[in-house]
């Protein structure tokens, strides 16, 4: 029976050994890879295996790492006292490490989960009440007494207490910067300074808000230039450049 | 009022005398069956004994009577002392596709594992749990939750209170088992019974929640 295994053939069992979890499914499976029973030798025996597999596990993980190397940590002193000579008095201490003991418990749960996983793989479960979803509820109806008329009378009654939908609100015209821009323009085709309530009417205030803009975007871009003497009073617009409020009207908004 | 809403067994003891001579061990079996049929949720023996009027001996030797029948479409199962009806494990594709059930996706090995720890040693701590597997184990404690395979049984009194998980009920139709008692054998561990190996490793794990898999 192969008591240890070669430590230099690592090159071997670094492709093979399939993703395990955990310090201890690890030790478990080259164990058994290994063919060797759970004991001190055998551990001693996987060290170097184990040690190799510590470098490929994720960075990311620090908790894995830290219990990887806390099961290394244990085998390299098993194996440092496997190497060297023991002197008698310690002896007593070193006799049952209990990581042979541990792996031993680990792989009595792993053949019971895979005992178990035999049976979830049959899949013969048993089913008790409540447990379908596609049945139909099993709550009774109740039902209103009295025959189909008087059925259809409560409905018409129940009908006439919904209120009828809203009236449809009648959409306003909509009123652009660029048509109040234009009125602006066109107000000028006679002369060079107008009154705002020539251009604009005063009763429609929607219009009156968004012409008020048109003005305020033709003074920006120096187009225009108004004057009101009196707060209040009437506001005079003059036209300082036709080519700049031209362009405002394309709606070239670059200057 | 609808008699589902009150105690199985709880008002007819006063009624019945206790040790119905009319009832032969058949038609008490028969009995049983009813009442477990019409039970809203998991029976006592103790309820279905009140309700049968018959001593609670009597009642668990039919029970008995009923585990060994297996000519019937349903199984009895026992969870904590709770009977329940529940479809025979056989018919379980045909049943699936009664109640429009989808089979479930299976189980990962680490989920098994840890399954197989709280099955075994019942009621015990995600910190027992992990001494044994060596790994965090608080993602699949949550997939096994969710599935409604194990619950929350309480908090053992040592300091940090933790969580004792138990199987529920779910977990013996799921794995179609009868009791707790039909769980697999543990087996033979290199001479040493494996049930034993397991118990004395989780005496000796750490009691507090939150323990890091390995001791020292």
């Amino acid at each position: 029976m192969a008591t240890t295994a070669d430590p230099t053939d690592l090159t071997d069992y670094q492709l093979r050994l399939p993703s395990f979890e955990g310090p201890l499914d690890l030790l478990l499976r080259l164990i058994e890879r290994e063919q060797l029973p759970i004991a001190e030798i055998s551990l001693v025996a996987v060290t170097d295996q184990f040690l190799a597999h510590l470098g490929a596990i994720d960075r990311a993980a620090p908790e894995a790492i830290a219990s990887f190397t806390a099961v290394a940590g244990r085998l390299l002193l098993l194996k440092s006292r496997a190497l060297l000579p023991r002197p008698a008095t310690v002896a007593e201490e070193s006799s049952d490490d209990d990581l042979v003991r541990q792996l031993a418990e680990y792989r009595a749960v792993r053949q019971a989960g895979e005992r178990l996983g035999h049976l979830d793989k049959l899949g013969l479960s048993s089913f008790s009440r409540g447990a379908g979803i596609a049945m139909p509820l099993t709550v009774a109806p109740r039902l209103a007494p009295g025959s189909s008329a008087a059925l259809a009378r409560a409905l018409r009654r129940r009908l006439a207490l919904i209120a009828p939908p809203p009236l449809p609100t009648p959409r306003k015209p909509v009123v652009s910067l660029h048509q109040m821009i234009g009125r602006v323009l066109a107000a000028f085709e006679r002369s060079r300074a107008v009154a705002f309530w020539q251009v604009f009417d005063y009763r429609e205030r929607r219009q009156m808000r968004v012409g008020f803009l048109a003005v305020l975007v033709l003074m920006r871009r120096q187009a225009i230039d108004a004057e009101q003497p009196v707060p209040f009073g009437e506001i005079t617009l003059r036209l300082l450049d036709r080519a700049l409020a031209e362009a405002a009207l394309l709606g070239d908004e670059s200057t | 009022m609808n008699a589902r809403d009150r105690e199985p067994g709880a008002s007819v003891a006063r009624q019945a005398p206790l040790d119905d001579p009319d009832l032969d061990d058949a038609e008490l079996a028969a009995l049983i069956e009813a009442m477990l049929l019409v039970a809203p949720e998991p029976t006592s023996s103790e309820q279905l004994a009140q309700g049968a009027g018959v001593p609670r001996a009597r009642i668990e030797n039919t029970l008995a009577m009923l585990d060994e029948r297996t000519d019937r479409g349903w199984v009895l199962i026992r969870n904590q002392g709770r009977l329940q009806l529940a479809s025979a494990p056989r018919f379980a594709g045909r049943i699936r596709r009664f109640l429009g059930l989808e089979r479930e996706a299976r189980l990962s090995p680490a989920a098994l594992e840890t399954l197989a720890i709280i099955a075994y040693r019942q009621p015990t701590t995600r910190g027992e749990i992990e001494a044994v597997r060596g790994v965090d184990c608080s993602g699949v404690l949550a997939t096994l939750h969710g599935r409604g395979l194990i619950s929350a049984a309480g908090r053992r009194p040592v300091i940090g209170a933790p969580i004792e998980y138990a199987t529920t009920p779910e977990f013996l139709r799921h794995f179609g088992l009868a009791s707790l008692s039909d769980l697999p054998e543990l087996g033979e561990i290199g001479g040493t019974d494996a049930a034993e190996l397991l118990s004395a490793a989780l005496a000796d794990a750490p009691d507090a929640d939150g323990g890091v898999g390995l001791p020292d």
